[in-house]
């Protein structure tokens, strides 16, 4: 197939490029996915660290609330007493946490956490009220507009009609079962399938960047062996004929003028290859006739010599013509 | 390409080939048959036509001159 030198560099550079390309583009999608996968990664552990951070809130809240409950802070000196204040941080961390939970939470699950929690902080009220009633309890505790608890000496919650009837030793039961139900139920199962898929992403964003490393050496090596049949193509097609031609023309000049020009083919190095050849040919045309006219000029004088020894002036002034012709011609070229 | 031009590219290689190594002796060769003709063999291109009175020219001089083509 003839392809001239402008098409075989087009090819050339375009084979290039694309590896180029392709090279770029490969890698840029493997560490598109890495990259996907490591953020999956990171959310699922955003998940996991919330649901850890919920359960020690409400182990936390269960703590202070037995504390209270079981009237181990002594007595309570005002109104708003601030000697719970851990049992109210935990009670507005975890309001505040199911508020803004992490993203990529499932929204049942977390219907299920907020439920199970409203249950808990409801029946603890009710049981730390409940002690309070029958002396064991130093304090209340009190709903306040904005939400949060306070312990009090007296409190505004009403016992709703569930646990109406029932003791302070069984809500204590009651509120310990749903407590450790959502703690190491729900929030475990939670924290444990965070995990999972945290470590699975974080094993798939490995294997995308292990692929993508893989895929970028394969390809620069094949880019690399492309670049170099290119150039080592265009090498032997271009410069081999340029250098052939060079290889002549010295042999020209040193005057081996029968010394032949090779055409490796029609193209432009061809074409100016046949141009130099026609250029040596007339040349040494030109050299031929100029040897043929310094001939006639030698012979000529020899000529006029021998009439001027004879002398012969006719035929010396008839050589002194032609000499002087030849020697227009030659001034002619 | 013409009988003509045929024959100057005949005679030119025998002149090259007996008078090899003497560059002065092809060129007084080469004008013995310039001044002897009356045209320059070099100037006969291939597309000039069969002169009969230059080639019978050209044969006669070469054939003085011991060239036999």
């Amino acid at each position: 197939m003839f392809l001239d030198v402008r098409s075989r560099v087009a090819i050339a550079m375009g084979a290039m490029v694309a590896m180029c390309i392709l090279t770029g583009a490969l890698s840029w999608h493997y560490s598109a996915v890495a990259s996907n996968h490591a953020s999956a990664a990171g959310s699922a552990a955003e998940r996991a660290q919330w649901v850890s951070e919920l359960s020690h809130q409400v182990t936390a809240f269960m703590g202070e609330a037995s504390d209270l409950a079981f009237g181990a802070s002594g007595g309570v000196s005002e109104e708003f007493s601030s000697e719970y204040g851990d049992l109210v941080g935990a009670d507005s961390d975890i309001s505040r946490m199911l508020a803004h939970p992490a993203d990529g939470m499932d929204p049942a699950n977390l219907e299920r956490v907020a439920n199970g929690w409203d249950t808990i902080r409801l029946e603890t009220l009710v049981w730390v009220n409940a002690e309070a009633d029958s002396g064991g309890s130093p304090a209340r505790l009190k709903l306040m507009e904005d939400g949060q608890l306070r312990a009090s000496v007296s409190s505004n919650v009403t016992t709703p009609a569930s646990v109406a009837n029932v003791t302070g030793v069984e809500l204590r039961r009651l509120v310990r079962a749903h407590s450790e139900g959502l703690v190491d139920g729900v929030l475990r199962d939670m924290g444990t399938a965070a995990v999972k898929e945290r470590d699975a992403a974080t094993a798939l964003a490995e294997d995308a960047r292990r692929l993508a490393t893989t895929v970028l050496l394969v390809l620069m090596l094949a880019t690399l062996i492309v670049s170099v049949a290119a150039s080592l193509w265009l090498l032997r097609t271009i410069v081999g004929p340029l250098n052939d031609a060079k290889h002549t023309a010295e042999r020209v000049a040193a005057g081996e003028y029968g010394a032949q020009f090779t055409r490796h083919s029609a193209d432009e190095v061809g074409v100016l290859v046949g141009a130099i050849e026609q250029m040596r040919d007339s040349v040494v045309s030109r050299i031929g006739i100029m040897q043929e006219m310094a001939g006639a000029v030698l012979v000529t004088i020899d000529g006029v010599q021998e009439a001027a020894a004879a002398g012969d002036l006719a035929n010396v002034r008839e050589g002194t013509a032609a000499l002087g012709v030849l020697a227009d011609e030659m001034l002619r070229g | 390409m013409t009988r003509l031009y045929d024959l100057c590219k005949r005679i030119s290689q025998e002149l090259e080939r007996t008078h090899s190594g003497d560059p002065v002796g092809l060129i007084r060769a080469k004008g013995q048959i310039a001044t002897r003709t009356g045209f320059l063999v070099g100037m006969v291109g291939p597309g000039d036509h069969d002169d009969p009175d230059k080639m019978h020219r050209l044969l006669s001089v070469a054939g003085e001159l011991g060239i036999h083509v």
